[in-house]
């Protein structure tokens, strides 16, 4: 079997290698370094701008519930009537003139802060569960284990890891085995002090020493250069909006209701340290993460229950009308705002761990030939493709984060590419040529690899055209939420109890 | 006006200072944490040398010429202690000998099927790949700290502030550049 016809990731157009600038691999890293920098100020501000929607969708329900808190407490102290001075419009509202655009403006800076306030704690609260979960607990679930002494190859590993520990300066980080024959090896923890190396019994078996120390080397500088971070931040970052999901959806879904007590149950019972709280802590942050997709939401049934069922129905009916402008700004800027820089930073680090790699062993060879190894398809382990990003390569896209989160760009970069840059350090591991183009096909996707900044000129019109889309898209959900917030909320629910309130207060004082 | 803007440049410099000398000290602790490791990873290897003569000493009884060297030349690198140019030349003497060990070893397949020098074999060849990869480090560190003491313009202030250039870990003696002669 050719290695064509048995590497499935070959681009189907990609370039035949010429001749390749050769550059140091510090020059390399300090180049991905830069990237990576520049990338991630990006993903922030996308970040931000993300998250302004979805604040000002969560802001009516905070300050009704403050208006009702501070009715509660005017039973027992005098508290200002909020309310009352709004109507009167006593209140301190910022004003930016007459325009509609000046409203929005009022409307988005009065609401947003509760909100932001309210993801920022939910985000923190994730991060600290994810915390002592630690990135990848899932292949310790899948039972990872420690070396055994006698194996020669084994006790081989865990040398090759004391070498690239003392090549990069940094102590050892713990070596774990997989017992499958998919060939891989990833990275878990949270940081470089309690992070570990899992590496597949296959990935022994398939490649030689040199090849293994080019993978270690690769997981090795990627631990230092702080990936694990990076990947906690990112999968927290999805988490914090799981977890706003779930509780907007508990009052009328049972999958929402039921994913939020496991979420709760886990933050708040005491953990060990076994495989089965492993697998648990995993599981939840799986759920969190992606599945509360909406692919199995049900709703309430709540014809049978009559008139009772009714009023259910419409105290439930802000949270739905939140739920839905949340979840719909949440994948569709989430989507094509956040998640194109997020790929991209993932793809400059995992090529800075390639140089560092490089860096580390002196040998860019190793490395290529093991990544060309782990093109194959049995370098998918079973069950870990929700971890995919923190193994050293994966083929495939199926189950990844890829898949169900990141939706334009991928997390792991191809094969290709990464030994392309390799060469460029110096490997003489060339990619597979690519397969020959099917009839008529290839040359013009060849000629069009020429006209990439002709292409972007031409589509820029219509690359503001669809900005405008997902601005006047999310005005027009968040619009439609702080209606019907206005209307049932505010108008059925919180203003009555309100004025109840208010006046038991001064009838009984 | 004038005197505020003057004070506040003169902190902003001090600031500065202050950053560069920490950063060249952070820098300078590494280096010597690195040469160091080296130390560590060749005194390793002087302990590891006994265990490996007297396994082997039985199956290679017509080797006692080899098996002498190697015992020779771990006495004199463990007796060379400080002295840095007896000690390089000592240790060099080392791997030539372990090297020769290893491939007059290859005649005997008795040696190959036991699986304690397998193990003492791979700890060895371990323990060479580990002191190479130390004195890597230790040359990454030196050319980080020298690039830091070398640009502008923390090159003003650096050797005021005494911080010498590191040299870097290379063979001093010519005759070790050369591939080592296999003796069988």
């Amino acid at each position: 079997m050719s290695i064509v016809e048995s590497n499935p990731s070959a681009g189907t157009y990609a370039r035949v290698p010429g001749p390749i600038d050769r550059e140091s691999f510090f020059a390399a890293q300090a180049r991905n370094r830069r990237t990576s920098w520049r990338l991630t100020a990006l993903c922030v501000l996308a970040v931000l701008i993300l998250g302004i929607p979805l604040s000002t969708i969560l802001g009516p329900l905070f300050y009704g519930l403050a208006v009702l808190a501070m009715d509660v407490v005017n039973l027992f102290t005098p508290t200002p009537d909020l309310v009352h001075r709004f109507f009167e419009g006593s209140l301190p509202l910022p004003s930016f003139g007459d325009s509609a655009f000046a409203g929005y403006a009022v409307i988005v800076l009065v609401l947003a802060p509760p909100g932001a306030l309210f993801l920022l704690l939910v985000w923190l609260g994730t991060r600290g569960l994810l915390l002592r979960a630690g990135a990848g607990g899932i292949l310790l679930s899948l039972g990872a284990r420690e070396p055994k002494r006698g194996d020669l190859e084994e006790t081989q590993l865990v040398n090759l890891v004391a070498e690239m520990g003392i090549a990069a300066g940094v102590p050892p980080p713990r070596v774990l085995l997989l017992d499958t024959r998919a060939v891989n090896a990833a990275v878990v923890g949270s940081s470089l002090e309690d992070g570990a190396v899992v590496v597949s019994r296959g990935l022994l078996d398939a490649l030689d020493r040199d090849e293994t120390q080019g993978v270690i080397g690769h997981l090795i500088g990627s631990m230092g250069n702080g990936d694990l971070r990076i990947a906690m931040t990112m999968l927290s970052l999805y988490q914090t909006l799981g977890v706003i999901v779930a509780a907007l959806s508990s009052p009328f879904s049972p999958s929402g209701r039921t994913a939020f007590q496991r979420l709760a149950r886990f933050a708040l019972q005491k953990r060990g340290a076994g495989p089965a709280d492993a697998a648990e802590s995993e599981a939840v942050t799986q759920l969190l993460a992606t599945g509360l997709d909406g692919e199995d939401f049900e709703v309430d049934d709540l014809e049978k229950e009559g008139w009772k069922g009714s009023i259910k129905g419409i105290a439930a009916l802000p949270f739905l009308a939140a739920y839905f402008s949340f979840w719909i700004n949440q994948k569709v800027l989430g989507s094509f705002l956040v998640s194109p820089p997020l790929a991209l930073v993932w793809r400059s680090r995992r090529y800075l761990a390639d140089a560092t790699a490089v860096q580390l062993t002196r040998n860019p060879d190793g490395l290529a030939r093991a990544l060309l190894r782990l093109s194959r398809p049995d370098a998918e382990v079973p069950k870990a493709a929700w971890a995919s990003h923190l193994f050293v390569a994966w083929p495939g896209k199926k189950g990844t984060l890829d898949d169900k989160l990141v939706m334009f760009g991928k997390l792991q970069p191809g094969i290709d590419r990464r030994l392309r840059r390799l060469k460029a350090l110096g490997s003489t591991v060339s990619p597979p040529p690519p397969p020959p183009p099917r009839r008529g096909k290839g040359r013009k996707a060849q000629e069009f690899q020429g006209m990439k900044p002709l292409a972007w000129v031409l589509a820029s019109p219509l690359i503001l055209c669809f900005a405008g889309v997902l601005i006047g898209n999310a005005l027009a959900t968040v619009g439609v939420s702080l209606a019907i917030d206005g209307l049932f909320f505010f108008g059925l629910f919180v203003i009555p109890l309100h004025f109840l309130l208010r006046y038991l207060a001064q009838s009984v004082l | 006006m004038a005197l505020w803007i003057l004070i506040a440049a003169v902190v902003l410099v001090l600031l500065w200072m202050i950053a560069v000398y920490n950063g060249l000290v952070g820098k300078r602790n590494q280096v010597r944490n690195a040469w160091s490791q080296i130390d560590v990873q060749l005194k390793r290897r002087h302990d590891l040398i006994p265990n490996l003569v007297s396994t082997v000493k039985g199956y290679m009884q017509h080797e006692r010429q080899v098996l002498e060297q190697v015992t020779e030349a771990r006495q004199r690198a463990v007796a060379a202690g400080g002295n840095v140019v007896a000690r390089a030349a000592a240790e060099g003497e080392l791997t030539r000998a372990v090297g020769s060990l290893f491939a007059v070893a290859e005649a005997y397949p008795q040696l190959r099927a036991d699986r304690n020098v397998l193990a003492l074999q791979e700890e060895l060849s371990s323990t060479e790949n580990k002191i190479a990869f130390a004195r890597q480090f230790y040359n990454d560190s030196v050319m980080e700290m020298n690039t830091a003491r070398e640009s502008f313009p923390a090159n003003l202030i650096a050797g005021p502030l005494g911080f010498q250039p590191a040299t870097s870990f290379e063979i001093a003696d010519p005759a070790e550049r050369a591939v080592p002669q296999v003796q069988l």
